[in-house]
């Protein structure tokens, strides 16, 4: 490496692999995930920062080269792939002398290899590299431990992002080899179909199967291209869909917050168009209110009234009473006899009853009727009966609770809201927003898109059966002149089946291959005796098995980690050819023993590890003591300045630093 | 005899109180609020003095359509009985003061309005 990040200047590391493992040690922001990427961006032309996102050349090259006005940086990789040896070189430098290079654009990028001392036309030399270890699985070899997320993605995704790198580990496996020679099958037969056709069309009686059948072939060159561009249109939404992903996983947080932020902005809406029903409701109720204000008043003066009115009415009666006795005494002492018997009333009792009349009339001239107040109180009543309740104050009490309530779930929305706001400052809302719809969009075009290569492929499916329907009605026709090529195009369709059914046959096996494997290091670095196995799934994602059959739904990020671990080991124990793998922090999140568990298995893993690792994840002396016959060689990060790293060998096997 | 009031009214300032009230969104009216402070003055026993400065606002007509706060005010107060309007621009004076104040203390609420009668009057 040189003047590549934090490494100023020219750094070399060498792996010899006498022994399988070198230990890259260094502390965290010193560099370790710089030696990933200088493998990656070397590899592919691309160094990714911790959001998974490509890192600007312009931060690939080393600040205090900068500061020199040096704004180149180049990798080398020396690399043996059987027994060819390579040499891959990719620099940059400003595309202009003398310029001070700020954007991409800005700087040329040269790439270099050679073969056996060969140099390979620049233009071959991506695509050899990606044949030779695809980017989309170059995550199973370039292990990020802090980026295990990334990997639950890689393995369990079941929606069709994941048939890329599913078809990727297909061609590592050596699925190529096989879907080749069906290419190559493909292309003999329909060169055969040609002949046929061409040789007879001279015969009259089959020439109106050759015109057919040609017109058959033409749909399925047709169809055959339509399925390529449908195919090429799905790989690029699937690429667009990834890259959107990867930005919504590191906005995931965030874009949950938009979304609880818009319920709450919603549920605040809400309370507030309660709150102004409850207010019209309750002006509506005021307006009427002040009766129910004043009904207790009234109805105390009503009782008033009513006593007083009362007392005048028996006033009355007894008037009435008086006037009657009065009368009847008249009547006596006039007429002289007994009101009661009709006989002559005695005459010793005349003064008695003179004097009881003398009683009444003094009586009735006592007793006074206001006549006037008796109407005023009769009119007062009927007035402030009137005045009935309106149910103002129930209704008010409960609008008004209501409204409390309201106010208090209001205020607690308000807070949260402004809590979340304050969260969300800084982020651009409007993008994640923008990227979710845009994923949606693009989900939705990809499940057309499938559904029309489905669609195209049962048309070919159906024309290609038309197709060999043709050939064997004109070899039929045009007699024993065909027989030959009839039977070269009959070797070719059974070779192609054959072909195919040992494409599905292979990919049945390399699953139970790779399942069986990926279980047999998985047994020897789990530390749960309850997990029996592990299982994998279409897209080469692997499941948990414990006791009794059941899956294992949820993993921890240990339990992630030796999953990922034994997906690549039994990935490399069967692809064509064995890769180095290369750890960055691969004990993180490992306890001690599920670490002593990785350490022993290692050499098994591949032929060749790098460990990127700091102190805090690996005992210098315990750990690597245990592994001491297995490493190759060790090297330590050395921390020279703020922005400058160093890297020494380093000896502490044999008794150094 | 003096006739009685065709128009009734407030003071300048209990004119700004209820129509701070109104702006407030207590009242969907000037009218709502003014009958209302005639009710709370007349439940809490509450009356402003004789010789207030009030300018006209409402129309009798309009604040008392079917006479019923005339008859209630003549039948609730003797005094009242010569000139009832005027008597209840002294009851709703009152009364919006009372608002007001409970309204400036972050004290009305109405379901303690309706509560048990607290004449003022009778108080001190």
């Amino acid at each position: 490496m040189t003047n590549f990040m934090p490494f100023y200047g020219r750094h070399a590391i060498e792996f010899t692999a006498k022994r399988p493992v070198t230990v890259i040690y260094g502390e965290n922001m010193w560099g370790k995930t710089t030696i990933l990427n200088a493998f990656r961006w070397v590899w592919y032309g691309t160094a990714l920062d911790r959001f998974k996102n490509n890192i600007a050349k312009r931060r690939l090259v080393n600040w205090d080269a900068v500061d020199e006005r040096n704004f180149s940086m180049q990798v080398d990789l020396f690399f043996l792939v059987d027994k060819d040896e390579f040499q891959l070189s990719r620099k940059i430098q400003p595309k202009y002398e003398e310029s001070i290079p700020e954007r991409d654009t800005d700087f040329e990028e040269i790439l270099f290899l050679t073969k056996n001392d060969r140099s390979i036309k620049t233009s071959d030399i991506q695509p050899l590299m990606n044949g030779l270890l695809p980017l989309k699985v170059s995550d199973f070899f370039l292990f990020d431990g802090e980026q295990l997320d990334e990997y639950e993605q890689l393995l369990l995704d079941p929606d069709s992002q994941s048939s890329l790198i599913q078809d990727s580990i297909e061609d590592i496996l050596g699925l190529p080899a096989l879907t080749n020679a069906i290419k190559d099958l493909g292309v003999n037969h329909k060169e055969a179909a040609k002949r046929q056709r061409s040789l007879a069309a001279k015969d009259r009686a089959a020439k109106s199967y050759v015109d057919m059948a040609e017109r058959t072939e033409a749909a399925i060159d047709n169809t055959e291209m339509d399925l390529q561009q449908l195919a090429e249109q799905r790989n690029t939404i699937i690429r667009e869909i990834q890259s959107i992903d990867k930005s919504l996983r590191e906005t995931a947080g965030i874009e949950s917050e938009i979304q609880r932020l818009n319920d709450i902005q919603s549920n605040i809406k809400q309370l507030r168009d309660d709150l102004t029903r409850l207010e019209d409701e309750r002006k509506r109720m005021l307006a009427g209110g002040w009766v129910d204000l004043v009904t207790p008043v009234v109805s105390q003066r009503l009782e008033e009234l009513r006593n007083e009115q009362s007392k005048y009415i028996s006033s009355l009666e007894h008037i009435g009473e008086l006037h009657a006795r009065l009368k009847q005494i008249e009547k006596l002492l006039f007429e002289r006899l007994c009101p009661l018997c009709g006989q002559s009333y005695p005459e010793n009792m005349m003064p008695s009853a003179e004097r009881d009349r003398g009683e009444i009339e003094l009586s009735l001239e006592n007793v006074q009727l206001d006549q006037d107040r008796l109407n005023y109180i009769g009119d007062a009543i009927r007035k402030l009966s009137k005045i009935t309740t309106s149910g103002a104050a129930a209704a008010l009490q409960q609008i008004e609770e209501n409204t409390r309530r309201s106010n208090v779930n209001l205020v607690g929305l308000e807070t949260k809201r402004d809590d979340i706001q304050r969260k969300l400052e800084g982020h651009d809302q409007a993008l994640i927003a923008e990227n979710r719809s845009r994923h949606n969009q693009l989900m939705k075009r990809l499940g057309t898109i499938e559904e029309h290569i489905k669609e195209k492929q049962n048309q070919l499916q159906r024309l290609k059966s038309e197709a060999a329907d043709y050939r064997n009605k004109i070899g039929q026709t045009a007699g024993p002149q065909l027989t030959r090529l009839n039977r070269e195009l009959n070797i070719y369709e059974s070779l192609i089946d054959i072909y195919t059914g040992a494409v599905e046959h292979l990919k049945r096996q390399l699953k139970v291959d790779i399942e069986v494997d990926a279980t047999r290091v998985f047994l020897k670095l789990t530390t749960d005796p309850s997990y029996k196995k592990l299982q994998i799934n279409e897209r080469y994602g692997l499941t948990i098995i414990r006791e009794g059959d059941r899956e294992v739904p949820l993993r921890s990020a240990g339990a992630e980690q030796i999953v990922a671990l034994s997906l690549i080991s039994a990935l490399n124990m069967n692809a064509v050819r064995r890769a180095p793998i290369i750890m960055d922090t691969p004990f993180g999140r490992l306890d001690p023993t599920h670490r002593a568990n990785v350490l022993k298995v290692l050499s098994n893993m591949t032929h060749q590890v790098v460990l990127l690792v700091h102190s805090g994840e690996i005992d210098r002396g315990a750990d690597i003591d245990r592994i001491s016959n297995q490493i190759d060689s060790e090297y330590a990060i050395e921390r020279l300045s703020g922005v400058r790293s160093g890297i020494q060998k380093s000896s502490y096997l044999a008794g150094g630093t | 005899m003096t006739s009685d009031a065709v128009t009734v009214g407030l003071t300048a300032e209990a004119h700004d109180d209820l129509q701070r009230l109104k702006d407030a969104g207590i009242f969907g009216d000037m009218l709502d609020g003014y009958r209302f402070a005639i009710g709370l003055a007349i439940r809490r026993g509450l009356i402003a003095p004789e010789d207030l400065k009030a300018s006209t606002i409402f129309n009798v007509g309009s604040l008392d359509r079917d006479g019923l706060i005339k008859d209630m005010v003549v039948t609730l107060f003797h005094e009242a009985a010569a000139r009832p309007y005027a008597f209840a621009e002294r009851l709703a004076e009152a009364g919006v003061k009372e608002l007001i104040q409970l309204y400036d203390s972050g004290q009305l609420r109405f379901a303690d309005l309706f509560g048990p009668t607290i004449d003022k009057s009778k108080s001190s």
